[in-house]
C-alpha cells in the first residue's frame, strides 16, 4: 500500500515538475523577424521583405518584451526599438510601450492577435474590443523562434 | 517485489532523465537595472542612480541578450534612449556579448569579455575583463540588475 503512494507521488512529481512553465508561455524566448506587413487604407504602406530591407529580434520574458533592429529604406538605415510588459490571454495580447522609437507610442497599450504555430509567431494589431481587424489598416509580424 | 523495485528505479531514472536540465546560474529572464558606475583612473565618470538618471531592463533569452531604456547624463538636459542586443556565451562567471545593434554604434559588431555574476535576484556584470578574466581597473563599467518578476 505504501508503495503505492510512493508510485502515484512520483507520477505526480513528474507530471508537475517538468517543462510546465515552456507549455504555459509559448511565446517566452527570443524570435528572427521573417515577415512584416502594414496596410493603411487597403495600401501596402511598408513590408519586409519588400521594399524595405533590414531585421529585427525580439524577446519576451513572461511579462516584458524587448524588439531592437535595423531596417533599411531608400538607402538610409533606421534603427527600430521597443519594449515593455504586455498580457497573454488564448491569442488576445496586449502590449504597453515603455520605450519605443517612435515617441507616440510610448505609454500606449496596444491589443493585438498573437498566434504560435510551431516555431512561427505572428502579431497582427490593432484590434477592436471584440479582438477583430479592421483589414483596411493593420500590420501583420512574422517571427520564427531563434534556436 | 523485484518488479516493483525495478518500477521504482526506473521512474527516478525517468525523473532525472526528463527533465530539462537545472539552469541555475543562466540570466534568462528580465532584469532591471538598479545601479551602474563608470570606473576610470579611480575616479567615478557616471554613476545611477547619480549623475545618469533613467530606466533600463534587460532581457536574456538562451542565446540572446536585449536591453532597452532612456538615460539623461547629468548636466545634460538631453533624455536619449538606450537599446541594443546580440548573442552571449557564459562559461561558470566568464561572460562575453557579441553585440548586434547598439545605440553607440562604436559598440556594434563587439565582443565584450565580462565576468557575471547572479547572487538570488541580483545579476551584476563587469567589464572589460582579461584573459585570466581580471576587471581592467584603469577603466570598468559595473551594472546591477534584479529579476523582474
Amino acid at each position: 500500500m505504501k508503495i503505492n503512494h510512493i508510485f502515484y507521488l512520483m507520477i505526480l512529481l513528474i507530471i508537475s515538475s517538468c517543462g510546465s512553465k515552456e507549455v504555459k508561455h509559448p511565446e517566452v524566448g527570443a524570435w528572427q523577424l521573417q515577415y512584416f506587413k502594414r496596410i493603411a487604407s487597403d495600401t501596402v504602406a511598408f513590408e519586409i521583405v519588400g521594399y524595405v530591407t533590414g531585421t529585427d529580434v525580439k524577446v519576451w520574458s513572461g511579462k516584458n518584451f524587448i524588439s531592437v533592429g535595423r531596417f533599411k529604406e531608400d538607402s538610409v538605415y533606421k534603427d527600430n526599438y521597443a519594449a515593455g510588459t504586455y498580457k497573454l490571454n488564448g491569442d488576445q495580447y496586449e502590449e504597453t510601450i515603455l520605450y519605443h522609437v517612435n515617441k507616440q507610442y510610448v505609454g500606449k497599450t496596444i491589443k493585438m492577435l498573437l498566434g504560435i504555430r510551431g516555431d512561427t509567431l505572428i502579431q497582427t494589431w490593432p484590434v477592436d474590443k471584440n479582438g477583430q481587424i479592421d483589414k483596411s489598416n493593420y500590420t501583420i509580424e512574422k517571427y520564427t523562434r531563434i534556436k | 517485489m523485484k518488479a516493483i523495485k525495478v518500477i521504482f528505479y526506473l521512474m527516478i531514472l525517468l525523473m532525472i532523465g526528463s527533465c530539462k536540465p537545472f539552469k541555475r546560474n543562466l540570466p534568462i529572464g528580465a532584469w532591471q537595472l538598479v545601479y551602474a558606475k563608470h570606473m576610470a583612473a579611480d575616479s567615478v565618470i557616471t554613476e545611477f542612480p547619480g549623475n545618469i538618471q533613467g530606466a533600463q531592463i534587460k532581457i536574456w533569452s538562451e542565446k540572446n541578450f536585449f536591453f532597452a531604456g532612456s538615460r539623461k547624463v547629468l548636466p545634460d538636459t538631453v533624455t536619449e534612449d538606450t537599446y541594443g542586443g546580440g548573442t552571449y556565451k557564459l562559461v561558470d562567471n566568464k561572460y562575453q556579448e557579441t553585440v548586434l545593434y547598439h545605440f553607440n554604434k562604436l559598440a556594434e559588431h563587439q565582443i565584450f569579455n565580462m565576468i557575471l555574476e547572479i547572487k538570488h535576484d541580483t545579476l551584476t556584470q563587469t567589464w572589460p575583463v582579461d584573459q585570466n578574466g581580471k576587471i581592467i581597473r584603469a577603466n570598468y563599467y559595473i551594472e546591477k540588475y534584479v529579476r523582474i518578476k
